[in-house]
């Protein structure tokens, strides 16, 4: 299906009246709201509802790194009024998961989240440094895609588009045997704060909380399978997590003072609330958004007076009077094709990319890869256990897998 | 002289001036001295010329205002570090809070004097002709100027800080606790339960030279 045109919203972050702060906390009744039904959910809406859950818990995980370099009692006391708002918010978002969706199932949906939150944003990236560093991203978390909807299929004889609807593609992409890397080849070099477009700053600390959600939901997870297979590929892709956030937190300007950082994160989550907002088709979902949008704002603005305050910016500095938002979670499957096809086959070393024809032998990752892989690799084996399979394929969906399969194999020889 | 290095310099420049503004408006704001409210004003609006004629001086040299040169990103994080203090400063007394900021002034002051000084002498030194005249120009709008901001700043400061060590009312002791800024802090006073050296575990007690029964394992298994 084909998405309608684009509407971008617009509005004034620094103006538009938001919900005062000592109105926001929410009783435990009114925090937990009914899940989702799994069976009917929209694919895109259970995506809003993985990132928002990963913004909200990166912007608490923020603001307590905040608080620890500071003792101006104004700003740890703000830091920790906004903080219990995003702890509450945090709650009724993770909470509308169904407790029967499985740990894989969600799984799959946290890659499609990954998949088409990152093709979006390389789309449409005004940096093309950063824009290469997302289609490089992209291509490992559309392969993870793959992998675990093996899993899926071997472990719960469940077909994964069942939860991506057919709106994000189930093929391999880079393999993930090839995502291992000496740690250091993962930095790339900052983007400059005062020359990068704000959209870029946004891009980047988006995709950076949702890695650090995936990392932190495949290692909280991944033991409680009891299956070798899942605990071994969970570990795997965990890792991978970890190259992702080394990798694109490493975009950030280390000169971004802890303030300015601060406002970052609040327009980040504006501007996330704003797109789930304007485009959830669950009206009762989208009151969430509307809701939390609006507390976003008024937090936005307090946090907007304390820069002014402590630093002499106007806040609209940060990225101007007013905020577009283009973003929408939508089918990114001709762009990914594209760049698995120009792409699939490049290495990341020094900042650069290059063929993987053209790395030298002194490439640090050739030792790591050899290293970890040395004795089985589980993202490999996961195909091979699905090729032992004799059965003929019965559900929907299996003569999918079974043919991304044969590529995944082809790939490998 | 090299017009690129020039302009390298011209964009750091600018950047202390464009900080130095930003100092000014944040302290202003801050101050409860009317006195040193009127001279950040005052001061803040000379600093915002001064940014215009660099503005303009860069124009005039075939420059890009926009550009931020890698010395200008390090004059930033130094100076937004001045901003950054105010951060750390939650036991100050209100006049110890007012003195740190005019001692921000001042270490801003000081560099932003030193680059106008540099700038007159490389005008000096320069032969007749269009960069020469422009940055003349420059020097002798703003020179004075920066003479004025750092002198005053010292002046002030060792006023503020005399009348502290002298006539004002010593600061609250009890504050002293919420830092632990005492070389040999009392143990005892700060620590509920003070671990005392016959509560240690064996190994604790050991000098730091001597081997640990986990480390003398880890060599073994080695």
């Amino acid at each position: 299906m084909v998405s309608p045109p684009i509407e971008a919203v617009t509005l004034d972050p620094w103006r538009e009246p938001g919900i005062p702060l000592d109105e926001q906390y929410r009783s435990w009744k009114q925090r937990v709201k009914a899940p989702y039904d799994k069976h009917d959910v929209d694919a895109y809406t259970r995506t809003r509802v993985i990132l928002m859950n990963g913004v909200e818990n990166g912007s608490w995980n923020f603001s307590h790194h905040f608080a620890r370099s500071t003792d101006d009692f104004e700003i740890r006391s703000l830091l920790a009024r906004t903080r219990m708002v995003d702890q509450q918010q945090q709650t009724t978002i993770n909470w509308l998961n169904p407790a029967d969706q499985t740990v894989l199932e969600t799984t799959i949906a946290y890659e499609q989240v990954a998949i088409d939150l990152t093709a979006y944003f390389a789309r449409n990236e005004p940096n093309p440094f950063v824009r290469e560093a997302f289609n490089f991203g992209l291509l490992e978390d559309f392969d993870h895609l793959y992998r675990y909807s093996e899993l899926l299929d071997y472990l719960e004889g469940k077909d994964p588009n069942s939860i991506v609807q057919g709106k994000t593609e189930i093929f391999p992409g880079r393999p993930t045997s090839e995502h291992h890397n000496d740690p250091e080849v993962r930095l790339l070099r900052h983007y400059e704060k005062n020359r990068a477009h704000p959209l870029s700053k946004l891009h980047t600390l988006t995709l950076l909380c949702g890695e650090t959600q995936t990392y932190n939901f495949y290692k909280e997870h991944g033991p409680e399978y009891g299956n070798r297979q899942a605990r071994e590929l969970y570990a795997e892709i965990g890792e991978v997590e970890e190259e992702h956030v080394t990798f694109y937190e490493s975009l950030l300007d280390p000169t971004e003072t802890l303030l300015q950082r601060q406002v970052m994160h609040q327009l980040m989550e504006v501007y996330n609330y704003q797109h789930c907002y304007a485009h959830e088709t669950d009206p009762r979902i989208r009151l969430i958004w509307d809701e939390f949008l609006h507390m976003e704002l008024e937090q936005l603005q307090l946090w907007g007076q304390m820069l002014l305050r402590y630093e002499g910016i106007e806040p609209e500095a940060l990225f101007g009077d007013t905020l577009t938002v283009e973003f929408r979670f939508e089918e990114n499957k001709g762009y990914i094709r594209k760049v698995l096809g120009q792409q699939m086959d490049l290495r990341q070393w020094n900042s650069q990319w290059m063929d993987k024809a053209d790395v030298s032998g002194e490439w640090p990752s050739h030792r790591y890869k050899e290293l970890v892989n040395a004795d089985g690799i589980p993202s490999e084996e996961i195909v091979d256990l699905q090729m032992l399979r004799q059965d003929p394929p019965e559900r929907p969906g299996e003569e999918l897998l079974a043919r991304a399969r044969e590529a995944a194999l082809e790939v490998r020889e | 002289m090299r017009k690129e290095a020039l302009l390298d310099k011209l964009s750091e420049f600018l950047m202390v001036e464009q900080c130095g503004w930003q100092l000014y408006q944040v302290v202003g704001s801050r101050t409860q001295d009317a006195e040193l409210r009127e001279k950040y004003a005052e001061f803040g609006a000379q600093t915002d010329r001064h940014r215009t004629v660099l503005i303009q001086l860069i124009r005039q040299l075939g420059g890009d205002p926009d550009y931020v040169s890698p010395t200008a990103r390090v004059a930033q994080v130094k100076s937004e570090a001045l901003l950054q203090s105010a951060l750390q400063s939650g036991p100050l007394s209100d006049a110890e809070r007012e003195a740190s900021d005019l001692e921000n002034v001042l270490l801003a002051e000081t560099k932003d004097h030193a680059d106008w000084q540099l700038l007159s002498q490389l005008a000096q030194a320069l032969p007749k002709g269009k960069v020469r005249t422009a940055l003349e120009a420059a020097v002798a709008e703003v020179e004075p100027q920066e003479d004025e901001h750092l002198q005053w700043a010292a002046d002030k400061l060792a006023a503020v800080c005399l009348e502290a060590l002298t006539s004002a009312p010593l600061p609250e002791r009890g504050r002293l606790t919420r830092c632990v800024i005492d070389p040999a802090a009392p143990m005892k006073a700060i620590h509920a339960a003070p671990v005392s050296p016959r509560s240690l575990l064996e190994t604790a007690r050991l000098p730091p030279s001597q081997e640990t029964p986990a480390s003398r394992t880890a060599r073994s298994a080695g």
